[in-house]
């Protein structure tokens, strides 16, 4: 194992986080999975100040783009301008280079500009002009979406949430929580996070989760709530892609690193699959009809399937 | 003829509005979990022990109505309390009953729950998982008088047998007789599962084998299917407390690589014999 774990840095992070353990270990396991992290939730709730104290743990390089209806593309991924003193064009490198990039309200941003951050998600490179630069290794996006404040937004398409490993919804802290926010920010500004690992570390992190045992009846019960997904139901419309499958996968393995496990159990297989199905499943308009709630729907999907 | 068109339109009128309200009596609610389960599953004959119902709900409700108590037979019901923690989180409903019984085995029924599905909409009777108990015999007094009521009773149960079987044998047989039912296997103790769960994995410390042990000690804890090692230590409270450390080495066991199997075996046997000893 590495000296360097990754509970360390969750420790870490509630030095300056109250509360919002959901989404410290949500952070932790989209970054040991290797992937990009959708957080959704009202404003307030301290989802800039968990990436960038993530960043500060890590000891990586932050950046955040505010999305915004006139943004573009080259705002994100960077542009080529005109050098008049060497009478040629030089690369401008957008925000997008860097370790932890945070897209604030990336529903505000139009669809182009989505797909620009997206595609450079996927493909983790940038192209300007003829040339194309690999982005740093890890790189994690972690976007943001407020579920209320809806107007003027476009609405992300099912095949780029798809992109991302996981959504976690965040909210409100409990009174205990709130009274400890009060206590910890009324008397002193945000305190930084103090660096306890590094990108490398990071690295090492995702080599030893993709080394954690997944039985082979964990493997099935993988597949069996991502197929309950797919089958006709009154409240979905389409169920979850193949990539949500292995996007199970890789988090319970994530998860059973976070617990210093080598191999998985059923436990973390439970924990994850919310978070790796929920945004990627079509909900019926049915749903909001009835006012039933996306996340009770999911649950008894999941709680339909037997754990091994 | 009028009269009786009258007189059952009034019926159809009736049972049409009686339905309505026996369904808008029902909570509107998500199950999230329903279990049954004791403080012990070996108590002493004539000693109190502990019933615990629990319910959890998603939605947040100030009262849980149309929850049914299994019948408990040979127990005696000595108090009943009742908690409801409802938060933003959900509603947490718990009914722990005092009891105390004679000694032997016995398998309570489930608890039941009477709600609509917020989901579907639909009325649905929700149960929990039956609870088998050992009753052990104790030498006090009182276990003696328990005992003598229980010899008094049995006597006149088996008097009572006697005269049936007389009677029924003096009747005329009937062509084909209907098959009788077979006999409730009474439920193996806590003890007995245990040691079943060891010799399984000293006789068999293969994957397999390490399956069957778990299996074995689940079914101890009235771990129902879908339950997983977090909802079965969610209910510690109730489980005994040399089973904190079975449970996680049996689940590694059964779900760590083949490398790490042996020793993976190795010490769930080891728990398994501090929790036998």
């Amino acid at each position: 194992m590495n000296e360097k774990r990754p509970r360390d840095v969750v420790a870490a992070l509630h030095e300056t986080i109250v509360g919002q353990r959901a989404v410290v270990e949500a952070l932790l396991l989209g970054l040991i999975g290797g992937g990009h992290v959708l957080l959704e939730g009202p404003p307030g709730l301290a989802k800039t100040l968990a990436c960038r104290a993530l960043a500060a743990a890590l000891e990586g390089e932050f950046r955040r783009v505010q999305f915004t209806p006139d943004l573009l593309p080259s705002d994100i991924v960077g542009t080529r301008v005109f050098d008049q003193r060497e009478m040629r064009f030089t690369t401008m490198l957008g925000p997008i280079v860097a370790n932890v990039v945070l897209a604030d309200e990336i529903n505000r941003a139009p669809a182009k500009v989505q797909s620009a951050l997206l595609e450079a998600m996927q493909e983790r490179q940038v192209t300007i002009g003829p040339q194309s630069f690999p982005l740093p290794d890890p790189f994690i996006v972690m976007a943001t979406m407020n579920p209320f404040d809806t107007d003027g937004t476009y609405q992300l398409p099912l095949a780029q949430m798809d992109r991302f490993l996981l959504r976690v919804a965040v909210g409100y802290p409990d009174r205990r929580e709130e009274l400890g926010i009060l206590e910890r920010f009324a008397v002193a500004e945000t305190e930084l996070v103090r660096a306890v690992a590094s990108m490398p570390d990071v690295l090492a992190w995702r080599a030893q989760a993709h080394a954690v045992h997944l039985e082979e009846r964990l493997k099935r019960y993988i597949v069996e709530l991502v197929a309950v997904t797919r089958e006709p139901h009154d409240f979905v419309e389409h169920g979850a892609s193949p990539r949500a499958t292995l996007a199970i996968a890789n988090l319970a393995r994530a998860k059973a690193l976070l617990a210093e496990r080598e191999y998985a159990i059923p436990d973390d297989v439970r924990a994850v699959a919310p978070l790796a199905l929920r945004h990627r499943i079509d909900f019926s308009y049915r749903i909001a009809a009835e006012g039933i709630s996306a996340d009770r729907v999911l649950e008894s999907l999941i709680s339909s399937v037997p754990p091994p | 003829m009028r009269e009786f068109c009258r007189a059952a339109a009034v019926l159809a009128l009736a049972g049409a509005t009686l339905a309505p309200a026996v369904a808008q009596s029902l909570q509107r609610v998500t199950v999230r979990a329903f279990t049954l389960s004791a403080d012990t599953l070996h108590p002493r004959a004539g000693a109190s022990f502990h019933l615990v119902v629990s319910l959890r709900l998603s939605e947040r409700l100030a009262d849980v109505r149309n929850l049914q108590l299994p019948f408990l037979g040979s127990l005696q019901v000595l108090g009943d309390t009742r908690t409801i923690n409802a938060s933003t989180l959900g509603t947490l409903y718990r009914e722990v009953v005092t009891v105390s019984g004679p000694s032997g085995a016995i398998t309570i029924p489930p608890a039941t729950f009477d709600a609509v599905d917020a989901l579907d909409g639909k009325a649905k009777e929700y149960a929990t998982n039956p609870l088998g108990l050992r009753i052990q015999a104790t030498a006090s007094p009182h276990s003696l008088m328990v005992l003598a009521r229980v010899l008094v009773v049995g006597g006149a149960a088996m008097a009572s047998l006697g005269l049936f079987l007389i009677w029924r044998a003096s009747r005329p047989r009937r062509t084909q007789e209907p098959e009788s039912s077979p006999e409730p296997q009474p439920m193996p103790s806590a003890e007995e599962l245990l040691r079943e769960a060891r010799e399984t994995l000293a006789t068999d410390p293969t994957r397999l084998g390490a399956l069957r042990a778990r299996n074995a000690v689940r079914r101890m804890v009235g771990a129902r299917d879908g339950e997983t090692l977090a909802d079965v230590i969610d209910r510690a409270a109730q489980l005994d407390r040399r089973l904190l450390s079975v449970l996680p080495a049996l689940e590694r066991a059964a779900f760590t690589d083949e490398e790490d199997l042996p020793a993976a075996i190795s010490d769930a046997r080891e728990s398994l014999n501090e929790a036998v000893a």
